[in-house]
């Protein structure tokens, strides 16, 4: 397995479908899902690194409980420092912030790169997180250009354009989404191949 | 208003206006990962709602009991983790005596963010215990109602034509994003 699949090849949000809410609830605009992004990725990373630390004191069934506080612990204090240093994004993100403890994509990562090394846990938590925040800023633009016509808030010179308020919605984030993964998907992809990811 | 039919509107826009996948986001990944028959999602449905109803007024009571009085609001997150873990764990325990199927259920009740949220969100909104337990059973139902719909869509995208880069994950957000449209019809109940 190489790590840099986290970018493209197996790009957590776009090919494996981990992470979905937060992508269609704040990354409406461009900098929600940067920040998202970005906040995700650290979570994800340290999370990593502390169950690969810890990886030979605990047994299988600990393996879940444990992961989910450690995450919670770490989104905790992500959300803290927001808080002190940007509330502004803090307060756009909202409960997002702290539901990164408990989202599916970094059980995910912990069961497959964790228990694989410390290498292997910070080289797959860097390109995962990166991945996915790339393409929660990807989604995050598309939906700010088509939902309000700027682009990280700037106004763009687009005259007379109409903005298509759903992109902007919840609703518009899952189908703005579902046609970027369909777009993206690769060449003569069943389902098959994506089931058995 | 008597206070009954008070609690069946405010339940009832629990559900619908405020339903916890399709208007407020939370929880949409058991969704689209654990496609299956309508039977086995009704049964994660009814078993996470079942979870959601305890754990709601559980949270409300530890911050309002517990963490508040004493200060210790920053920990908020984990207790909450706490409680749902301990729960879904005794709840997927006893009911997989009865019931076949649940054995590796615990992964997708915990790791629900559907479960956290509605906490979260009890925590931040219901002035009241009573409130709090309202709020759970409204989001747990509101979570059952939202699977077994997805449930049945799958079940017909299977027997239809599909292009082929929609097939999959595709598709199904797509058909999310269309109920979560229709259910944008249903602002301003309760």
């Amino acid at each position: 397995m190489k790590w840099t699949n986290g970018l493209i090849k197996a790009n957590p949000l776009l090919r494996l479908a981990l992470g979905v809410c937060p992508a269609v609830a704040v990354a409406a605009t461009a900098v929600g899902g940067l920040s998202m992004g970005l906040v995700t990725c650290c979570v994800l990373v340290l999370t990593n690194i502390v169950m690969a630390l810890i990886k030979g004191i605990l047994s299988d069934r600990a393996w879940l409980p444990v992961t989910l506080l450690v995450a919670t612990a770490l989104a905790s204090c992500a959300q803290l420092l927001l808080k002190a240093q940007f509330p502004q994004i803090e307060e756009t993100l909202g409960v997002f912030v702290p539901l990164t403890g408990v989202s599916c994509l970094i059980l995910n990562r912990s069961e497959t790169s964790a228990k694989a090394g410390l290498g292997a846990a910070l080289a797959d938590g860097l390109c995962m997180g990166a991945g996915y925040a790339l393409a929660l800023t990807l989604l995050g633009c598309l939906r700010e250009l088509l939902g309000r016509g700027t682009l990280f808030g700037w106004a763009l010179p687009l005259a007379g354009y109409e903005p298509v308020l759903v992109a902007a919605m919840p609703a518009g984030g899952f189908l703005l989404l579902g046609l970027l993964m369909g777009l993206g998907a690769p060449r003569g992809a069943g389902k098959e191949e994506r089931d058995h990811e | 208003m008597n206070s009954l039919s008070t609690a069946v509107l405010f339940l009832l826009g629990c559900v619908l206006a405020e339903n916890i996948v399709l208007v407020r986001m939370m929880g949409a990944t058991p969704l689209l990962q654990r496609a299956g028959s309508l039977k086995s999602a009704a049964l994660l449905g009814l078993v996470t709602a079942l979870v959601m109803t305890l754990t709601t007024p559980l949270c409300w009571m530890a911050q309002a009991y517990i963490l508040a009085p004493w200060g210790a609001e920053y920990l908020q997150y984990v207790v909450y983790v706490a409680v749902i873990l301990a729960v879904s764990a005794l709840c997927v325990k006893l009911l997989s005596q009865k019931l076949a199927g649940l054995q590796d259920a615990l992964a997708a009740i915990a790791c629900n963010c559907a479960v956290l949220g509605s906490a979260i969100c009890s925590v931040q909104q219901a002035s009241s215990l009573g409130r709090a337990l309202l709020s759970g059973l409204g989001a747990g139902l509101g979570f059952l109602l939202a699977i077994v719909l997805m449930t049945g869509v799958q079940e017909r995208i299977a027997a239809s034509h599909v292009p082929e880069r929609l097939k999959g994950f595709p598709i199904s957000l797509i058909c999310a994003g269309l109920m979560a449209l229709a259910f944008m019809g249903f602002i301003g109940i309760g």
